[in-house]
């Protein structure tokens, strides 16, 4: 046995059932042992599809995604992903090889100080010293990856330690799965509740005239839906969600006022605009939903329940502080405050409904077909299984107004904002089993357009839908609003979608009509066969309102151009 | 702008000390020294780090090194500290009168003459950085040469 095997059994004996990867000189050892192993792997075409691949594993399931590049470009080519799963808190292990231990730090050929570079975007990192570490090191890095608050972990091995062979002794311990004794006395990530916390925030629960919950990714990492389902229809306080938060709360409430933020619901903001408190859940205020801090903090407490304890008081200031798994903590507040207390807020929420009534979203029909309307045809045509996973721009915030489905099954890159996301996200979430619906625009599906043969060659059924406008749509929109319509590097001209698709083997289509779209799509949802894949060429122009413009805050969105709540 | 000091302890791994200055740089924290060493315990070091801002970002500071999961513990001393610099220094004596304003300046401050040679003199000085930085004005209101001048950074317990 050598160290390739040590690291296969050591990934096997974590339940790891897929790796993707691209070999490369570093990591031959390691390819060469992995046929005998029960690890599937999906050969992608550029490295940073197997990070996204890894993490669209993890975002759709409660898995841990692998991915293996080889040293230098193969290892750099991983940053956007890891990044990506950072920024979002999702788990991951990156492997990497690296030249020989006697090589590193030469500038040899390939080589990266992979483990520096990667530094300020994982949770942990680890360079593999000699083989003994291995099994700890990677029972390590899974324990790392997926508690506390989630991340990704770099494993980062020479070439000279996947080929060196074990001692008897070690080869028994991996055969017998020995438990691993870990060693990470500075790692904490269980909290004792602090009960004085939990008081303070029923105080101010029932104290409150118009309150408002933010909801957001904690509550899907902590599997604490039912939880926050039971809190908010005992208290019945108006509710909003973060990107991230979607689906957390399945099913239809007067109280339910649909996403907060830069595009979120005109209802949303104005609730949280003027809400007297705020209950954030699993959130972190990050800028896309407060607009101006300042404005944002003005004439509200802030109850602020997070696993992390350096994100209290980061971005705003919070009354109450409740550190812990929010499926322990919520609970203990419902417990605690009575059914009564919507009494004090019945006007509040009356106010609440009838603005959400009254602004609703867009939806005008028009002649030629929109992006609008091909999602909302999508959307009749899902199931409640299915994963959407979206890619970055205006489609994302339209696909992200409208979603009405669980948690986990609609997935975006939502801290790093990383276009190309999707496809190679999609192709992880198809080893949920579930269907998978993968849409980007012309910018974004050509940034690991490559991936195309990744998933012919592997079968991986992702249902691939290009949403062709013609622009950088999302920045063309500040340009229109902001900058006088001045188109600096936006109009995009595109290659022929549906021959690209076909000329990589992929049954490929092309809808121009809204009648094209339905009978595509439903072709699509009938297609389980691999991959499939339609152009939708819709109308140039068009802005996603609401929005709040950068530098105003959440009482100052936009309806239209001209119109603000 | 405020001084708090930080004490750290860690594994003492390396990589340690890299990630602690990355962090600050990447968040625009400000460090006014910063000082690594041994335990007692050969598997633990100890830093001793200035952080330079509000009360606020120093605590931000602290939740945020905490996290480095070689990090074992993380504290913002208060007044009651006992802290202490290290200076070598090497000064420039031409007359007897400089030589007298000399003396007069070690009057404040724990000192002890390490050698002289000629003109020049090596001193060591170990106290609080406050009577250190009272003692370096004397000596350039007195015109005193400064040759050299070493500060090691605080350490505090």
């Amino acid at each position: 046995m050598i160290g390739a095997d040590v690291l296969l059994k050591s990934l096997e004996n974590q339940g790891v059932t897929e790796i993707f990867s691209y070999p490369g000189g570093t990591v031959i050892p390691i390819f060469d042992r992995m046929p005998s192993s029960n690890i599937r792997r999906i050969l992608v075409r550029n490295e940073q599809a197997a990070a996204f691949a890894a993490a669209g594993v993890s975002r759709a399931t409660q898995k841990v995604g692998v991915c293996l590049a080889t040293s230098g470009p193969g290892a750099t080519n991983l940053i956007t992903g890891i990044a990506d799963a950072k920024l979002d808190s999702v788990p991951m292990v990156a492997l990497t090889g690296n030249v020989f231990r006697s090589l590193i730090g030469s500038d040899a050929f390939q080589e990266v100080d992979i483990v520096g570079i990667c530094e300020p975007i994982v949770k942990h990192a680890y360079f593999v010293e000699k083989v003994e570490d291995l099994p700890r090191i990677v029972a390590e890095a899974f324990h790392l990856a997926k508690s506390g608050r989630p991340g990704p972990v770099l494993i980062d091995i020479p070439k000279c330690i996947q080929s060196v062979e074990i001692s008897d002794v070690m080869e028994k311990a991996l055969s017998e799965k020995k438990e691993i004794e870990m060693h990470l006395p500075g790692y904490f990530h269980e909290m004792n509740v602090d009960f004085s916390e939990i008081e303070k925030a029923v105080n101010l629960i029932n104290k409150a005239k118009k309150p408002v919950v933010i909801f957001g990714h904690g509550v899907v990492l902590s599997n604490a839906e039912k939880g926050l389902t039971e809190f908010l229809e005992k208290s019945k306080i108006p509710f909003v969600w973060t990107l991230h938060g979607i689906g957390a709360y399945e099913g239809e409430s007067d109280l339910s006022l649909g996403m907060l933020g830069m595009h979120g619901t005109a209802s949303a903001n104005y609730a949280v605009h003027n809400a007297d408190l705020i209950v954030g859940i699993g959130i972190r205020f990050d800028d896309r939903i407060t607009g101006v801090l300042a404005d944002f903090q003005k004439g509200k407490k802030i109850i602020h329940f997070d696993i992390d304890p350096s994100e209290f008081d980061k971005n705003v200031y919070a009354e109450v502080k409740i550190c812990g798994q929010i499926k322990e903590t919520l609970p203990q507040i419902t417990e605690k405050i009575s059914e009564k207390i919507s009494e004090k807020f019945e006007d509040w929420q009356k106010i609440l409904l009838d603005k959400k009534n009254s602004w609703k979203l867009d939806g005008k029909k028009e002649n030629v077909l929109t992006e609008i309307s091909v999602i909302e045809a999508l959307y009749k045509k899902i199931d409640k299984e299915d994963i959407v996973v979206s890619d970055v721009g205006q489609h994302e915030m339209w696909l992200a107004q409208r979603f009405q489905g669980k948690s986990r099954k609609f997935l975006a890159s939502g801290g790093l904002g990383t276009m190309g996301f999707s496809l190679p996200t999609a192709m992880g979430a198809t080893f949920s089993g579930h269907s998978v619906w993968s849409i980007s625009g012309d910018g974004g599906i050509q940034m690991n357009i490559q991936e195309l043969m990744t998933v012919v060659q592997d079968k991986l059924p992702v249902k691939i839908l290009i949403i062709n406008n013609g622009f950088l749509g999302m920045v063309r929109q500040w340009q229109d609003l902001f900058y006088d319509k001045n188109y600096v590097d936006t109009p995009l001209a595109n290659p022929d979608f549906q021959k690209i698709g076909e000329a990589y083997g992929i049954p490929s289509f092309r809808a121009e009509t809204l009648d094209e779209t339905i009978e595509v799509l439903e072709k699509m949802k009938d297609y389980n066969d691999g991959p499939i894949l339609c152009e939708f060429v819709v109308k140039k122009e068009e802005n996603v309102f609401p929005m709040v413009p950068a530098g105003k805050n959440l009482g100052e969105t936009l309806l239209s151009k001209n119109e603000k709540i | 702008m405020e001084k708090y000091i930080l004490s750290v302890l860690a594994e003492n791994k390396t990589g340690v000390l890299s990630k602690i200055t990355s962090l600050f740089r990447r968040k625009l924290f400000q460090i006014d020294s910063l000082t690594a060493g041994k335990t007692a315990d050969e598997k633990v070091s100890q830093l001793t780090i200035v952080f330079l801002g509000s009360q606020n970002d120093a605590e931000k500071a602290a939740g945020m090194l905490r996290k480095i999961v070689e990090i074992l513990s993380v504290q913002i001393l208060d007044d009651s500290a006992v802290v202490r610099e290290i200076v070598l220094a090497r000064f420039e004596i031409k007359s007897e009168n400089k030589c007298r304003l000399l003396k007069e300046a070690e009057k404040t401050v724990l000192v002890n003459q390490i050698s002289k040679t000629g003109d020049e003199v090596l001193v060591e000085l170990i106290d609080t950085s406050q009577r250190i930085e009272d003692f370096l004005e004397k000596i350039k209101k007195a015109d005193i040469q400064i040759l050299e001048w070493m500060r090691s950074g605080v350490i505090a317990i």
